[in-house]
């Protein structure tokens, strides 16, 4: 079973996802953000992250820094905001997807099983 | 014979004196000179008697103390001297010491003389005066000395006694002139009448004849006309009637040759006189004359002694006629140029009401910048009773840009009962100019008439050949058109439509450059267009045409300024609209996290639910209306972000292929083929590849939404070398697009499906602008509609910004350039145009 780690601020967001991950099949941790997720990440190897940008704290940007500087830990990432705007710039950022939210989660769940092939 | 040579010498010389234009006192000086000359004394005076007879006073001396001259006053009977006036008998006296007549007046330089003749200066009986000559030397005077003195003394009486008369008359004349002066105001004709009248009583009265006529000579027709009579004439309107040329009758004789005539054996045969005269059996006739010049003639009829017995004229009386006559001619000359100085007067009265109103007018004018407003108040001013006084007037404008005479506004009655009763209701207002302005100001337009009607129609070409009013302007130059219907300059149309017959124009010149005409006449009273009138509307028109000139230049400021005023606007209004998509993408992205959970677990919620259960509905509901909102939301985010565009390089298959995915699933749910025609080598283009992907999917979007029912999609894209243009092709078999919404198809908010904002094509054409490219529809109805897309391969600004890698400074620089560009242009089109 593959373990996805679900990082976001919205409480009823974070919900969502892991029902319906949780129906998927997957394994769901959940973080409200960055410094929860690194707490996670500190004891366990998700084989996915999925980040929310805008959060209080520390956002998903610092986080995905964190991340890709821990070079032996090589989760990848999709991103899902609510920003389209910063598509272009986080395509540079080697995540690996963009989703921008939507209440269909069509997009996200393929993305994560093309990733966690 | 010695004496006699002498006597008639001075006689003859006297009588020259006495005839010279000089004044009385040269002539008696010249005439005691004379004397002292020729009869070798040592002194000589006159004595002449005052007013009244009962003294006499010293006017003229040689040899004795100049400044006794007016000075001495003797009384008559007193001394030698008076002793002579009273006996009116010459006297010599050997030694006046021891005289016992003699009276001495020290200072006088009388005392130093020894022996002397005192002669009186006799005329009709009576003393005028007395001439007396000195000698130092004793000596005993014969009586030839005596005759001589005697003849000289008769000689020069009749020229003192006319000389005495003219004094008379001058100071009658004065008095006239002062009484003149203070009845000028009253009417100055009557005056010149009454003294022309006098001047015949006076004459008839001194001579004592039946009657005496004035003739003056017309200066326009060059005719002799009676002006007076006086005594009793049996057919005064008869000779009132006669005209005489110069030449005819005796008054035309004396005129033209400037020379008196006395006729003392008038009959019936009498050659060169007229029928009329010759009732009369003596005439006596002097020309009139000012500084040589006659100016008309005095004739007496049929003089008559004291019991009214018949009798000639002589030399005395031609004489006095004479001296009547040149004083006649003076009041009269005096009292003409009383005239001309009134005339002129009145004149420079009417200028100065002229400019009175000029000012009234340009004060009126200077009231108002409006164009409409002023064209009114000058129109009316043109034809204002107290104003130009015109019954029509139209005013014209030129038009540079056709190069035409634009009728712009007509003032005037439309017929003879309308200008009637205008006339009497301004007449019965009794408005002035100042408060009929402040009327017009009121009223704003008067009720359209048919002349203004008329008027307005007026378009004429500015050339040769197009008549009257181009002519003024071509020209620059009034015209006073007599008879319009028999002008060849005249246009016949204008003619015909607004009934001129007489009228007149004139340019409205403002900087040296004509800017329009005024067209006057007096259809309605047919008073004649006189050049005076004219050069007042000249006077005027140059004042007008500056007053609209300063209009036109101030509505041009305000259109500037209005201009400038609604760019800023639209600046505020755009910066509003950023801060409001700011606004939005805030709210937007606010909103969406809601949404996500509603719609998400509405999806779960309908997932669950099994499709027998009545709930099933409104979660369906719920996961559709979300749907929407969610599309509206991108929407919405797109325009608001679509003024920053953000570029990268980028290939546009690329962004087309990730545009049709987004479609993948729901072109295949409509049965929609999508094909591709994707040529080789196209360059990459510099684009926000977010916007241009918002293109392609608004597209696409609207073309599902046509081939609902299924269709074809075809999508191609080329790259045009020439041109240096990407062009991209999106084809669709929706069966086009009906007439009336094709027009609308880029405006914001346009929409004919039933959900969306409809913002789809009005964010695609924004975008495409905004990158420098076009889109263009091809609209097949019943097939489909293809727009096609094209956009420059190369940007044309920021070559070397694109570098630096600062996309949003870039881009809010070039927002920057386009604006001012904008506003710069938009400027000049108003100004200069």
């Amino acid at each position: 079973m593959k373990t996805v780690l679900i990082v976001d601020d919205e409480e009823n967001i974070r919900t969502l996802y892991k029902e319906e991950l949780t129906d998927e099949g997957y394994h769901v941790i959940l973080a409200s953000n960055g410094y929860e997720a690194l707490e996670v990440l500190s004891v366990q190897k998700p084989d996915a992250i999925i980040l929310d940008i805008k959060m209080p704290g520390m956002d998903g940007v610092n986080l995905l820094k964190l991340i890709k500087e821990r070079k032996e830990d090589d989760i990848p990432v999709i991103i899902c905001s609510a920003y389209e705007e910063y598509k272009q710039d986080f395509s540079l950022w080697a995540s690996e997807e963009y989703i921008v939210k939507s209440s269909d989660l069509t997009k996200m769940k393929s993305a994560l099983k093309r990733i966690l092939k | 014979m010695e004496n006699n040579k002498i006597e008639y010498e001075i006689l003859r010389d006297i009588l020259k004196i006495s005839n010279s234009t000089l004044n009385l006192h040269e002539r008696l000086n010249q005439v005691v000179e004379k004397i002292v000359n020729k009869m070798h004394v040592d002194a000589g005076a006159v004595y002449l008697m005052k007013k009244g007879g009962e003294a006499l006073s010293l006017k003229a001396a040689v040899g004795l103390n100049p400044e006794m001259i007016n000075g001495i006053s003797l009384k008559v009977g007193e001394g030698i001297t008076g002793w002579v006036a009273v006996e009116k008998t010459p006297l010599a006296v050997r030694d006046i010491f021891q005289d016992p007549r003699m009276k001495k007046f020290p200072g006088s330089g009388e005392e130093k003389y020894r022996s002397m003749i005192s002669t009186p200066i006799l005329f009709l009986g009576k003393c005028l005066g007395v001439i007396n000559i000195w000698t130092i030397a004793e000596k005993e005077f014969t009586t030839d000395d005596l005759h001589l003195l005697s003849s000289i003394a008769d000689g020069i009486g009749g020229s003192i006694r006319n000389a005495q008369l003219y004094l008379d008359a001058t100071e009658q004349y004065e008095e006239l002139v002062s009484l003149y002066d203070i009845s000028k105001m009253l009417s100055s004709t009557l005056e010149l009448q009454e003294l022309i009248g006098m001047v015949t009583r006076k004459s008839t009265e001194f001579i004592g004849a039946s009657g005496c006529m004035l003739h003056l000579l017309d200066g326009n027709d060059n005719l002799l006309k009676v002006k007076s009579m006086y005594g009793l004439y049996k057919n005064p309107e008869e000779i009132s009637r006669t005209h005489l040329k110069l030449g005819e009758g005796t008054a035309g004789q004396v005129a033209a040759k400037a020379a008196p005539m006395m006729i003392n054996k008038l009959s019936k045969d009498s050659e060169n006189v007229l029928p009329m005269e010759r009732i009369f059996s003596s005439l006596l006739c002097v020309p009139m004359t000012v500084k040589e010049r006659v100016i008309g003639t005095l004739t007496l009829h049929d003089k008559k002694d004291a019991f009214g017995a018949l009798v000639p004229f002589d030399k005395d009386d031609m004489n006095l006629l004479m001296a009547l006559a040149s004083q006649g001619a003076l009041v009269l000359e005096n009292a003409w140029n009383y005239e001309r100085a009134e005339r002129l007067f009145q004149e420079n009265a009417q200028k100065a009401n002229d400019f009175a109103i000029l000012y009234e007018i340009s004060n009126a004018m200077s009231t108002t910048m409006n164009l409409d407003q002023l064209l009114q108040i000058i129109l009316k001013a043109v034809t204002f009773g107290g104003g130009l006084n015109f019954n029509r007037s139209i005013l014209l404008l030129v038009n540079e840009k056709t190069n035409t005479l634009q009728g712009m506004l007509g003032v005037g009655p439309d017929s003879g009962e309308d200008a009637f009763r205008i006339w009497t209701e301004i007449g019965s207002k009794k408005m002035s100019f100042k408060e009929w302005i402040a009327s017009v100001k009121a009223s704003g337009h008067d009720r359209t008439s048919r002349f203004d009607h008329l008027a307005k129609g007026i378009r004429i070409p500015i050339e040769y050949g197009k008549g009257v009013l181009a002519l003024t302007v071509l020209e620059k130059r009034g015209f006073n058109i007599r008879n319009a219907r028999e002008d060849l300059r005249i246009n016949p149309e204008i003619l015909q439509k607004l009934e001129f017959e007489s009228f007149a124009t004139v340019p409205l010149i403002s900087q040296d450059r004509v800017i329009g005409v005024i067209i006057v006449d007096n259809l309605y009273n047919k008073r004649e267009i006189t050049e005076n009138d004219l050069r007042r509307l000249e006077l005027f028109a140059s004042q007008a045409g500056l007053a609209i000139e300063n209009a036109k230049v101030y509505s041009d400021l305000e259109m500037a300024a209005r201009s400038i005023r609604e760019l800023q606007d639209r600046l505020i209004q755009s910066e509003k609209m950023a801060a409001l998509g700011e606004m939005a993408a805030s709210i937007a992205h606010e909103i969406r996290n809601p949404l996500v959970s509603i719609g998400g677990f509405a999806r779960r919620l309908d997932s669950k639910l099994d499709a027998s259960n009545p709930e099933k509905r409104y979660s369906r509901i719920i996961v559709k209306e979300v749907g929407r909102l969610e599309k509206v939301l991108q929407e919405v985010l797109a325009f608001s972000r679509s003024a920053e565009p953000m570029f990268s390089e980028c290939n546009v298959i690329t962004i087309l292929e990730e545009a049709l995915e987004v479609f993948e699933e729901s072109f295949s749910e409509s049965g929609i083929e999508v094909s591709r025609d994707f040529h080789d080598g196209i360059p990459t283009i510099h684009v926000d590849s977010n916007q241009i992907k918002q293109v392609f999917i608004n597209l696409f979007s609207n073309a599902q939404h046509a081939m609902s029912k299924g269709g074809r999609l075809s999508v191609g894209c080329e790259y045009k070398e020439v041109e240096g243009e990407v062009m991209v092709y999106v084809s669709d078999t929706g069966g086009g697009i009906s007439e009336d919404v094709i027009t609308n198809i880029f405006n914001p908010f346009f929409t004919t499906k039933h959900t969306g904002t409809g913002l789809g094509l009005a964010i695609t054409h924004r975008v495409v602008d905004a990158h420098g490219g076009d889109i263009l529809v091809k609209n097949e109805p019943g097939v489909g509609v293809t727009f096609s897309i094209s956009l420059p391969a190369r940007q044309k600004q920021g070559a070397a910004i694109q570098e630096m890698d600062l996309s949003e400074a870039r881009t809010s620089l070039k927002g920057k350039e386009i604006h001012h560009k904008g506003q710069e242009d938009f400027l000049d089109d108003k100004v200069k145009g």
